[in-house]
């Protein structure tokens, strides 16, 4: 509404003329929204902080596979489903991950997430982690299992760490030492690891912690459910597909709870806060009544009252939540500390490095503040409109009015009393329900309030007389008198000091419930556990020779191991507890359904669990249900026969024999030890000197092997619950806060009040009080305002409590707790509130001397509203640049430098080791390309090609050794993981439809670890992921004298949405090229290869379309699935570690079957300048036996070229090849010209056919062509 | 919106017909006015005696739509303001009638050209070439040059900036009547308006109000016990036992 800019002034003059009264108001509006924000923003915070993690760590993935246990799942799943997935169905990105936590020292709390990963599949995943190639350390140092990390940009600064520093980290009490090999952007608290490294340090052996895959959308050719369908078809009994949010939003969900009390405590500041704002408005107005009654006479309407009240009160919000959201961002940042560290004690592990101020939170901050003292000035605004002209003359009607109203607001009052109690009875599972009624409560006793503040100060009126004389008895006149303001500074400080005994009690009676079950729960005399995250956590645990150690020192009767773990249940992880049982568990276990006696015998023997209260609760599950708990062998039905009390979770635990758990989940891991000393000696003190002693020979035994943490049975409670006290820090803050809000609202009643009598008192003054006296008064006033909220506070504090215990932490977190309510909680809250409002009273009294002391205090607030803007102006986040991923080429060039070379001749050839990897040098491949005619006549050219490429040679780079990442400090015995690997394998496959005029080429790259990726000594078997050539053991006798063992070699091979099946049976026997095999590549010495052949196979198979393909496949479309094909192979075996000269630019190769029975191989390499190309050649003659042929009297022309559209590159595109000696004058045409391989390195591979003197088949390879 | 610029019967231009007025006292009930019959000639100046309690501001509030009749009517300028609503009661005070408080009455927030503005904003005539500016007086004066025309009617030219706890009596009584003249009303209720003057600034006051009210032609019931004012006045009426009846100056002075 448009109103006169004179009425605007009018305003600005009054808020200006009463500076404190304006001042106070901001101050409690700021106040109640910075708890809010600040609040929110620890939550919002620690929420974001945990799903960006969540997010980075995974990354792009979709779906994630999880093993049964703690342990992870075996790493053989991911090699089963790279190999097998594509002739399935599965042909999707998916990637091993290996997740734990480590701490940087062992002097912070911090911990750092460490991301084990295979950066050779990551590129789909998460870009950071792929971009390891490009890091100050090479490839092969990650694969190769040397402790080299890439850390966060943020971390690494924040613990002082430089690119190529080394640093310490600790695992489960073993320390390791990491070279920082480069930073990332993107992820706070980030180690990112080979997989290799991460297995090692982790303890995982031959595990992973999941499979992340990313599977297609529905609208895909394939919908991600059916295969989902078939990933679950061939997953063993112990693993699950899930979705990659479902675990982020399992573990979100865990501390929903948590983060919703906290935000109710922190409405109740913005309530008590909402008092306050509603007696400053409500005494501006009465303030102003005749001014107001001007107004009217002079005709101001109504509405434009109301909106001159409602447009003060918005100025007081907007500058409130102003100063509020700077104030909440400052207090924010100490919350989040306090909310992280309860996280971390309770949840998960979790680092939150930078508040995160979100538009949402800050929305919230300024809806709430606003809002909150619209509202709260509605009603006075309301009143100010209410003013009519002819009041002008009544002055003082409205405690008249309040007084007329007192019936209907107690009235009210009681309603919501009951409402409130209605619906704490009925809310059910509701915890929000539940606090709305406790909201209902509050409110309810505070309309309660002028009525018993009058009542009450009725009763006090002849106490105070007989002991503050005449001061006294008009206090209790006065604060009677003023009960539109004083009853609401009493409302609002009675609910803060209520709100402080109900959350005390229930904080005591919690406490003592905990200490009362510790007592029952910790029965042995020591405790050993490894460091891990959390109170409870899985992890490795203690160590198999360390715990060897400890069960000697302590005797194997009198010690019992637990076991912590993980274990999905519906889907999600629950906590298992799998203990030994000893004499003494009868005792330790508090039953809250079963007899200890009786469930234990069953525990022991049958499968059955026992559940915990929160557990039972939060389930709903009882004695006599089934869970059914996945374990690697499936799903394991245990029936549930017992609950008992735990209040180390709220996220609830089952608990079973440790023996059965370690058969059911195959997992022997210890993660703690509990141990009886022998009673021998009397007296405690001599008990106390023999738990001591064995401690320290724990200590000194397992010390060596792994740092532990050995506590006696006092030091273990003693921590308990100084985890338990840490817990509710934020709470108790959250407390203090209140108050504070409360005592700014009694402050600036009294203020109000003693402005407003500022003639009475010059009257007072005049009629002989001192200013003593007046102080008194004033102090006397004070006191009973501050007594009334005390006694007021009593009830209602006792009525929280009951609902916090048995209504909120019940639904919160399920647990029953004993009350423990003592007296002297109430006499504390009772005095609190006294002294608060006597400390109320100081100020008021000096500002009546002082009052331009509140101009400073306006300078003041200003300056923090402009440091406020600059802060948030600093907080932006800067963009991540997109990394690329892994390119091969930059793998496959590199350093020659201390691997072996072919020099000469001299070679002992050794079958079926030969057909085996080289890891000696640098390269080799197992090379497979032959030309196919299918059933309905159609003509198809295949390559099949596995390339091994090390990335160092297999002893040590100069620089860094093997021994860097051992431990120091402590032993460490761990295994080289067997994914550490120098070597990578990299699968070409092509395919060219003549028909069909289409070809299609599919590049994978792997390492040669993990089961992903490999080649065999022990006979020709070669793989990389799903692209496999093996020989096949002869079912009759062998012909090893003939092929080595290559009689029949079966390949499978996917490539873009087609298999390649096909077994290859040998025509000839294998023959050496160049001499023994020995074939140089130039004139160079060392620039030659190692080079066998088997030149022609029959082929027969098929070539099939894989399933993820849903449409049917034009040249294979007729076909039910796959069209039967026969052919031809030629399989040649090269290694070498230099085989392009210093001038060489690349190769022409043929090799051509012809139909009469001869193969010829052909190769030049071409010279950078016009200098004649090396050339070799070989003719393999119809009985197998290799004629050299001297290659300088081949002729060959060029008679065509083409130019790739992909690439722009220029090839040679037919070929006239002529040996005029032996009659051979060859026409060479490509089935197709473009038959460009498609991938990191660019070349030509393509299948022609003979024509001329002779005909046939054959393939060409052409590199180096731009 | 009503106004009272369409009254023709110049010789009625208030009227009141029948009003009763009567309160509700702690259940009981109190006639403040009884049956009263009452009208003012257009531009007249007419003095209202009284004794204390006898209903005089009671008649002022009903005449200026502060407060409605419990029967009866009330017409000002041929509009009948008690079937107003408490809205456009507000709004026709804003456009037709000036008040004069005994206390002053001014806004202490705003300074005194602002109090004289403040009316004449309300009224919509915070233009430059405001309507009845220009018409009605003849100056075509912007609203703050009324204002500070009206200033220096009073005396006050100099004062403009001041607050008014910063003004004498007097003065603050001069800043009402020009803030009550300031929109041109057509009528002016005045509630002893020098009630809390000395002879000197009364006599002062009364003239100043005298002058400019027969300058405008701007009717006036003044409730006043003031020998002068009496005297100037066109007629007094006296209100006794909740009815009106006429009286001489002899006989008003006589008390």
């Amino acid at each position: 509404m448009a109103f006169s800019r004179l009425l605007v002034r009018s305003s600005l003059r009054h808020l200006a003329s009463h500076p404190w009264q304006f001042a106070l108001s901001i101050v409690g509006v700021a106040v109640g929204v910075a708890v809010v924000v600040a609040i929110d923003l620890a939550n919002v915070s620690a929420e974001t902080s945990f799903r960006k993690s969540s997010e980075t760590v995974a990354g792009r993935a979709t779906h994630r596979i999880l093993g049964a246990s703690t342990s992870g799942l075996p790493d053989s799943v991911l090699a089963h489903l790279v190999r097998e997935g594509p002739y399935r169905g599965i042909d999707v990105p998916m990637t091993p991950v290996v997740e734990g936590w480590v701490r940087p020292s062992r002097a912070t709390e911090r911990t750092l997430q460490v991301l084990g990963v295979d950066p050779l599949l990551e590129a789909a995943f998460r870009p950071y982690a792929s971009d390891i190639g490009r890091q100050e350390f090479g490839l092969d140092d990650f694969l190769g299992g040397r402790p080299v990390a890439l850390m966060s940009t943020g971390t690494a600064s924040d613990l002082g760490l430089a690119v190529a520093d080394t640093f310490r980290v600790e695992a489960s009490g073993v320390a390791h030492v990491l070279k920082l090999a480069g930073t990332i952007e993107g992820a706070d608290n980030l180690v990112v690891l080979d997989v290799s490294t991460a297995q090692r340090i982790l303890g995982l052996e031959r595990r992973i912690s999941r499979i992340d895959l990313i599977l297609p959308d529905a609208d895909g050719n394939a919908s991600g459910a059916d295969v989902a369908a078939r990933i679950r078809d061939v997953l063993p009994p112990g693993a699950v597909l899930e979705r990659s949010s479902a675990r982020t939003e399992t573990l979100a969900q865990m501390t929903r709870a948590f983060s919703l009390n906290l935000t109710a405590l922190s409405l109740l500041a913005l309530i008590v806060g909402m008092f306050l704002t509603y007696n400053t408005m409500s005494f501006s107005v009465v303030q102003r009544y005749g001014l107001i009654g001007r107004l009217r006479a002079v005709g101001v309407r109504r509405r434009e009252v109301l909106g001159m009240i409602l447009a003060e009160a918005l100025v007081v919000g907007v500058l409130g939540t102003a100063a509020g959201l700077v104030l909440g961002v400052v207090l924010g940042q100490g919350l989040v500390a306090l909310v992280t560290q309860t996280i971390n004690d309770l949840y998960y592990s979790l680092s939150v490095s930078r508040l995160a101020i979100g538009p949402m939170t800050l929305a919230k901050g300024i809806g709430l503040g606003v809002g909150a003292t619209l509202l709260a000035a509605w009603m006075p605004a309301r009143a100010a409109a209410g003013v009519t002209a002819t009041s002008l003359l009544q002055r003082s009607s409205v405690e008249d009015r309040l007084r007329g109203r007192l019936p209907m607001l107690t009235g009210m009052g009681a309603a919501l009393l009951v409402g409130g109690g209605a619906l704490l009875w009925a809310s059910g599972r509701g915890i929000v329900v539940a606090y709305a009624g406790i909201f209902m409560l509050i409110v309810g006793w505070a309309l309660l309030a002028p009525a018993l503040t009058a009542v009450m100060v009725a009763v006090l009126r002849p106490l105070a007389s007989r002991f503050g004389g005449v001061t006294g008895r008009m206090a209790a006149g006065s604060v009677r008198a003023h009960l539109s303001r004083t009853a609401v500074a009493i409302a609002a400080l009675s609910i803060a000091i209520s709100s402080v005994l109900g959350v005390g009690i229930m904080v005591g009676s919690f406490r003592t419930t905990v200490v009362t079950w510790l007592e029952g729960a910790l029965q042995a005399d020591i405790y050993v556990q490894a460091p891990g995250r959390g109170f409870r956590s899985g992890g490795t645990g203690i160590r198999m020779d360390a715990l060897a150690a400890l069960r000697e020192t302590a005797g194997r009767d009198q010690s019992f191991a637990i076991r912590h773990a993980e274990v999905l249940w519906r889907g999600t992880p629950v906590h298992v507890a799998a203990v030994e049982f000893g004499p003494h568990s009868e005792g330790a276990l508090a039953m809250k359904r079963g007899r200890a006696a009786d469930v234990l015998p069953r525990l022991r023997s049958e499968r059955a669990v026992l559940i915990s209260e929160p557990f039972a609760y939060r389930h709903g599950a009882a004695p006599g249900d089934t869970l059914h708990l996945l374990s690697p062998g499936g799903e394991l039905p245990l029936e549930v026969v017992g609950i008992y009390h735990d209040y180390a979770s709220d996220q609830g635990t089952v608990m079973m024999d440790r023996a059965q758990y370690a058969s059911w989940f195959e997992d022997d891991g210890v993660s703690g030890l509990a141990v009886f000393v022998e009673a021998d000696a009397e007296g405690s003190a001599r008990m106390e000197a023999a738990i001591d002693s064995v401690m320290a020979i724990m200590q000194q035994r397992a010390g060596p092997l792994q740092e532990l943490i050995i506590r006696s049975n006092r030091e273990l409670r003693t921590y308990s619950l100084d985890v338990f006290d840490r817990t509710f820090t934020v709470t108790q803050v959250l407390q203090l806060l209140a108050v504070i809000v409360a005592f700014i609202g009694i402050l600036s009643a009294l203020m109000a009040l003693q402005l407003e009598r500022a003639r009475e008192y010059a009257v007072l003054r005049a009629s002989g009080m001192t200013g003593r006296q007046l102080s008194r008064f004033v102090s006397w006033e004070c006191g009973l305002m501050g007594f009334v909220s005390g006694i007021l506070a009593l009830p209602l504090g006792g009525a929280l409590a009951m609902a916090l215990i048995f209504v909120i932490n019940k639904r919160s977190f399920g647990w029953t707790l004993q009350v423990d309510a003592s007296p002297g909680l109430f006499l504390q809250g009772l005095v609190v509130a006294v002294v608060a409002a006597l400390l109320a009273g100081i100020l008021p009294a000096r500002a009546l001397r002082r009052q331009r002391a509140a101009d400073a205090l306006k300078g003041a607030f200003v300056v923090l509203v402009a440091a406020g803007s600059l802060f948030l102006a600093g907080c932006s986040t800067p963009d991540r640049p997109e990394s690329e991923g892994l390119s091969l080429s930059d793998a496959l060039s590199g350093d020659i430098e201390g691997y072996a070379r072919a020099y000469d001749a001299a070679r002992e050839w050794r079958f079926p080791a030969d057909h085996g990897p080289h890891p000696d040098y640098k390269l080799e491949w197992w090379y497979v390309t032959g030309n196919l005619v299918d059933s309905t006549g159609g003509e198809w050219g295949y390559q099949v090609t596995i390339f091994r490429n090390a990335l160092a040679p297999p002893r040590d780079a100069p620089g860094l050794r093997d021994t860097d990442g051992e431990s120091t400090g402590t032993a460490s015995t761990a295994t080289a993981s067997d994914w550490a690997t120098r070597q990578l394998y990299i699968s070409h496959v092509g395919l060219t439809d003549d028909e069909g005029q289409r070809y299609a080429s599919e590049e994978r790259v792997y390492r040669g670890g993990g089961g992903l990726a490999g080649a065999s000594t022990d006979r020709f078997h070669v793989w990389a992921g799903p692209v496999e050539m093996v020989a096949l053991l002869p079912d009759g006798p062998s012909r090893a004298e003939l092929a080595q063992g290559l009689d029949t070699l079966r390949i499978r091979a996917p490539v873009r949405g087609r298999i390649l099946d096909l077994t290859l049976t040998a025509q000839k026997p294998i023959v050496f090229q160049g001499e023994n095999g020995f074939s140089p590549k130039s004139d160079e010495p060392g620039n030659a290869s190692w080079y066998y052949a088997l030149s022609r196979f029959s082929a027969e198979g098929t070539i099939g379309r894989t399933p993820m393909s849903g449409q049917p496949d034009v040249r294979i479309g007729g076909q039910p699935d796959a069209l039967p094909v026969l052919g031809t192979g030629w399989l040649d075996r090269e290694w070498s570690t230099s085989l392009l000269g210093r001038t060489q630019t690349g190769w022409d190769w043929f090799s051509l079957q012809l139909d009469d029975g001869r193969d010829l191989m052909y190769f030049q390499l071409r010279e950078r300048e016009s200098e004649a190309p090396f050339v070799d050649a070989s003719l393999v003659g119809e009985d197998g036996v290799r004629a050299g042929i001297d290659a300088r009297d081949i002729t060959l022309d060029v008679l065509s070229t083409w130019t790739s559209p992909h690439t722009g590159a220029d090839y040679p595109a037919s070929w006239r090849l002529r040996h005029d000696a032996l009659g051979i004058d060859l026409t060479l045409e490509p089935l197709l010209a473009d038959q460009e391989f498609q991938a990191s390195v660019r070349y030509w591979e393509g299948a022609v056919r003979i024509t001329g003197s002779h005909t046939g088949r054959g393939y060409v390879e052409l590199t180096g062509y731009e | 919106m009503e106004t009272a610029a369409n009254d023709a019967g110049g010789g009625k231009f208030v009227r009141l017909e029948a009003v009763c007025k009567s309160y509700d006292e702690h259940g009981s009930r109190r006639d403040v006015l009884r049956d009263l019959d009452f009208s003012i000639g257009r531009g007249q100046f007419v003095a209202l005696l009284g004794r204390s309690g006898a209903g005089k501001s009671t008649l002022l509030n009903l005449l200026g739509g502060l407060d409605v009749p419990t029967s009866g009517s009330v017409s000002v300028g041929g509009t009948r303001i008690d079937g107003l609503s408490e809205d456009e009661r507000t709004l026709f005070r804003r456009q037709n009638l000036g008040f004069v408080f005994q206390a002053y009455n001014l806004i202490p927030t705003l300074n005194v050209l602002d109090n004289l503005l403040l009316p004449l904003e309300l009224a919509g005539r915070s233009g430059p070439k405001g309507r009845s500016a220009a018409q009605k007086s003849g100056h075509g004066r912007s609203a703050r040059e009324r204002a500070e025309w009206l200033l220096e009617e009073v005396g006050l030219a100099d004062r403009g900036q001041s607050w008014p706890d910063r003004l004498s009596g007097g003065e603050q009584q001069r800043v009402a009547i020009a803030r009550a003249l300031a929109a041109e009303p057509l009528l002016l209720l005045a509630d002893e308006p020098t009630g809390n003057l000395d002879y000197r600034t009364g006599r002062t006051v009364m003239d100043l109000l005298h002058r400019l009210v027969r300058d405008t032609r701007t009717t006036m019931l003044v409730v006043t016990h003031d020998r002068d004012f009496l005297q100037a006045s066109d007629r007094i009426v006296r209100l006794h036992e909740g009815r009106i009846e006429q009286i001489t100056l002899d006989e008003a002075t006589a008390r």
